[in-house]
């Protein structure tokens, strides 16, 4: 699964997950005589050992018999803090939440660790109830060291039963975890982990349940079960029943672990495997949905390449075991459209999804028709016009003035900003077929700044400036002055008599007088800067590079600029080392660290 | 539009020292104020009046951040995520290290743990109450003396590490306010040290700039304000007592710095 980001699952839960009775000898030995079946650690045969096995994930196996919420938050803190958000966001988290009511989790100096201490009250929803029975469960420190239960047993087990008895209420130290693990949950869902929850019982969800409500897609639920005991039960894949009784372990068997299992990998690939949206306009858009829309360019290359070809979507889902794709394409929009059609579609996108981007020329975009709905102008074609009031020659005079001035670009940039904004967490991409090359107007003078004595002032340093776009400006200059040299004499007013041409350079470096001057001598002032707009742009996509064309690859037997077969193969590639990449390294764009002191 | 504010903290918030009838007596002879319930004259009182809010005020002197964890769950599950959402929240927190939150059979509720530890994390000495605040308890402190001390202190050198304590709640912290956050709840925090934050400090530096007071560069809590300020109850009653909580004067100071926070982000 080349898609798969993840290296470790980290379980955490009780004995439904531990493997709770498959560990006792005479249970495992009735496995043996009946199905041949042996283990050493029973955590081996439980349902997150096969889980981890499929993906090829490195098990943190932390689920123990006797265990319930209060362990469960605070271990998986201690996971998150001890091994890093990079690492934790490569986590795959899986919690079967059972309640704490009989599951207190306690400090004992004597072993520098925590305990489980299962209790039992003789009124478990009374304040007033007294524990009728303790047992403290066998612990594995930090440190390795093993405490059988039978160690516990005695003084600790007493001490703590006194302690309980008038130091704690089952009720009250239930109801403490109702937020507790919302804020667990709520915490991961910030920092963007990956985490799945199982309730064994309802009630720590039902009092918030405004919260469950809005995570509804982490819960694991298989054949409608909400959790492992259930689907045991019902399935009749307790212990019990895969021993025909020789036990009354009524805790998932053998089978009862695989079958859920089952049930579980797929629908975790599911919920795991990214889909592939893709926006954008003819470039993007199926080859298939373009010969089904009888795009003649389409029509004409499918024919003449008697297949009809994968797009570069296409190309990178089939990479990575055929991803779900959904493809916003559409010939012929601008980018208006794109982004819009993006913002209607947002809703369906999820973290784990890949988005792609394929922006086109800034020379479309849209005016109303009598409609009162947006149409695409494709200008300089031989397109009908649009909108009876809106003649050919005016679309085409703002397709100039977009294909003119760079500074259109900064209209992507903001929409990349947006899309990131909304989707911090998602791998996007963008790229463009539009040629890289940045052209300058090489007129610098409006017949209205002309008449109004306009002086143009480049405030920057003028080194900093292309060298086309230099010359263009020395060009447009009948008198220069650069502030950067020590001019002592000028009278802009005098030199107006001769010229209205006049251009100042490296405004920024002048000294306070020259800086006075302009205001003192009320004079009107074009500024000009030297970003490339569409270079700045371009460094938001992926490197630019002119893919193969239908005319290159077809030496001209269509004639048709659109990107060919082997153009989207090339653009597949090209992608797919920056996704890959990006898989590789988690996709950490949060960046959250953190660490224990 | 909002119609409560939610406080909880410490004595920094609870107006510590402020319920002594010493100093209550001093503050008459000094500056003629007065008042019955020393709650009354913090900044929570202050900036709810200012904003036209219903105060629920649950700091508690000796308090610490679980307490204060464990009461914002129990009031938002109480009032439901309606009220809550019209409930302004003001958070002072200090470390759980000194501020134990326990359940008591005596009195079938949460009592406060505050234990002071030797060099040698023996528990040196040790106090239960409600509350420290004559004002504002519901059972007598001295049914803790004796037998429930005698108890809790035994239990805690044996099944309490002071340390591990603590760190649990670095984690308990983040997950409340995570949770206030995916919930869209108004809240605000000042915390007395950084402790509690470090372990998470980039989860903060994100939160903080919604959430967090900005008091000034030295100071992170009203404590730390009224002392860089001379405005503790021992400054005000020029060192009739050597109580250096907030002043009468300290908190009403105080209040100002809050509420032209709240100002800055909630319009």
């Amino acid at each position: 699964m080349k898609w798969f980001k993840y290296d470790t699952l980290y379980v955490n839960g009780s004995s439904l997950t531990a493997g709770g009775g498959l560990g006792n000898s005479d249970i495992k030995e009735e496995y043996k005589k009946l199905y041949n079946l042996e283990w050493t650690d029973e955590k081996n045969v439980t349902y997150p050992k096969y889980v981890a096995d499929y993906f090829g994930l490195k098990l943190i196996h932390k689920a123990l018999c006797g265990s319930g919420a209060p362990r469960l938050v605070r271990e998986t803190y201690e996971y998150i803090i001890n091994e890093g958000i990079d690492k934790a966001k490569k986590t795959i988290f899986l919690l079967e939440i059972t309640d704490p009511i009989h599951r207190v989790d306690v400090y004992c100096n004597q072993i520098n660790d925590y305990v489980i201490a299962n209790v039992r009250y003789d009124n478990d929803y009374s304040y007033d109830s007294k524990i009728s029975s303790i047992q403290i469960q066998r612990a594995v420190t930090k440190h390795g060291d093993i405490y059988e239960s039978e160690y516990f047993e005695g003084k600790i087990s007493d001490e703590i039963k006194d302690y309980l008895n008038k130091y704690h209420n089952p009720v009250a130290y239930t109801e403490k975890y109702y937020g507790e693990v919302a804020g667990l949950l709520s915490f991961m869902k910030q920092l963007d982990l990956t985490f799945f929850y199982m309730f064994n019982e309802h009630t720590l969800k039902n009092v918030v349940s405004f919260f469950y409500n809005d995570i509804k897609n982490h819960e694991i639920r298989i054949d409608g079960h909400n959790c492992i005991n259930q689907f045991a039960g019902i399935n009749k894949l307790t212990i019990k029943d895969e021993l025909n009784g020789a036990s009354s372990d009524l805790h998932p068997g053998y089978f009862g672990n695989k079958q859920f299992s089952e049930k579980l990998i797929p629908a975790l690939e599911k919920l795991l495997k990214p889909k592939v949206i893709a926006f954008g306009d003819s470039h993007t858009q199926s080859f298939l949905e373009m010969c089904n829309s009888k795009m003649s360019w389409a029509v004409d290359y499918v024919n003449y390449i008697k297949e009809i070809p994968k797009n570069y979507i296409q190309n990178i889902s089939e990479h990575f075991d055929n991803l779900e794709i959904d493809n916003y394409g559409r010939g012929g929009i601008s980018n208006q459209t794109i982004f819009d059609t993006f913002i209607s579609n947002k809703h369906n996108i999820n973290p784990k999804d890949i988005l792609i981007f394929g922006w086109t020329t800034e020379s479309r975009f849209r005016i109303s028709n009598e409609s009162n709905s947006f149409v695409d102008i494709i200008p300089f074609s031989a397109h009908p016009k649009q909108n009876d009031d809106v003649s050919k020659i005016t679309t085409d005079e703002i397709a100039v003035n977009k294909l003119t001035y760079n500074v259109w670009w900064t209209e992507i940039m903001n929409y990349i900003k947006i899309i990131e904004d909304l989707f911090p967490n998602n791998l996007i991409y963008h790229w463009t077929w539009v040629n890289n090359k940045t052209q300058w107007s090489n007129r610098l003078w409006s017949e209205e700044m002309l008449n109004d004595k306009h002086i143009i002032v480049v405030k920057d340093d003028f080194n900093q400036y292309e060298v086309n776009y230099r010359e263009i400006i020395l060009d447009n200059a009948e008198i220069l002055y650069d502030f950067s040299k020590n001019i002592n004499d000028y009278n802009i007013h005098e030199d107006f008599k001769k010229t209205n041409k006049i251009i100042i350079i490296n405004f920024n470096e002048s000294n306070h007088q020259h800086l006075n001057y302009l205001t003192k001598n009320n004079l009107k002032v074009r500024y000009l800067t030297p970003t490339d707009y569409k270079k700045t742009c371009y460094e938001k996509f992926i490197p630019y590079k002119k893919y193969n064309t239908i005319y290159e690859e077809t030496n001209g037997a269509v004639d048709d600029l659109h990107t060919s077969r082997t153009g989207h193969q090339e653009l597949a590639k090209d992608l797919l080392m920056y996704i890959e990449s990006d898989i590789k390294q988690g996709n950490n764009k949060k960046n959250v660290k953190i660490s224990l002191l | 539009m909002l119609k409560y504010l939610y406080s909880n903290g410490s004595s920094l918030s609870a107006g510590g020292g402020l319920y002594e009838l010493g100093n209550k007596i001093e503050y008459k002879k000094l500056y003629n104020v007065t008042w019955e319930n020393e709650k009354d004259v913090t900044y929570p009182k202050y900036v709810s009046d200012y904003f036209n809010l219903n105060l629920i005020h649950d700091a508690e002197c000796g308090s610490g951040a679980p307490r204060l964890v464990r009461r914002t769950y129990e009031h938002i599950e109480k009032i439901g995520l309606s009220e809550a959402k019209k409930t302004l929240f003001i958070f002072e927190i200090t470390d759980p290290i000194h501020r134990i939150d326990m359940f008591c059979k005596k009195i079938d509720d949460h009592v406060i743990v505050n234990a002071r530890y030797d060099d040698n994390a023996n528990i040196e000495n040790l106090s239960v109450v409600y509350s420290y605040s004559p004002t504002n308890r519901n059972y007598s402190n001295d049914i803790f003396v004796g037998e429930v001390e005698a108890d809790v202190q035994q239990y805690l050198t044996k099944y309490h590490d002071p340390v591990v304590y603590s760190n649990k709640f670095c984690g308990e912290l983040v997950g409340l306010f995570s949770f206030m956050e995916k919930m869209g709840l108004s809240f605000f925090y000042m915390f007395e040290n950084e402790f509690l934050r470090n372990p998470y400090k980039e989860f903060y530096d994100d939160l903080d700039e919604k959430h967090k007071i900005f008091i000034d560069d030295d100071c992170t809590s009203s404590s730390h304000f009224c002392l860089k300020n001379k405005l503790t109850i021992k400054d005000e009653l020029n060192g009739f007592t050597g109580d250096t909580h907030p002043g009468y004067f300290g908190y009403k100071k105080f209040s100002e710095v809050v509420i032209s926070n709240i100002l800055r982000r909630i319009s």
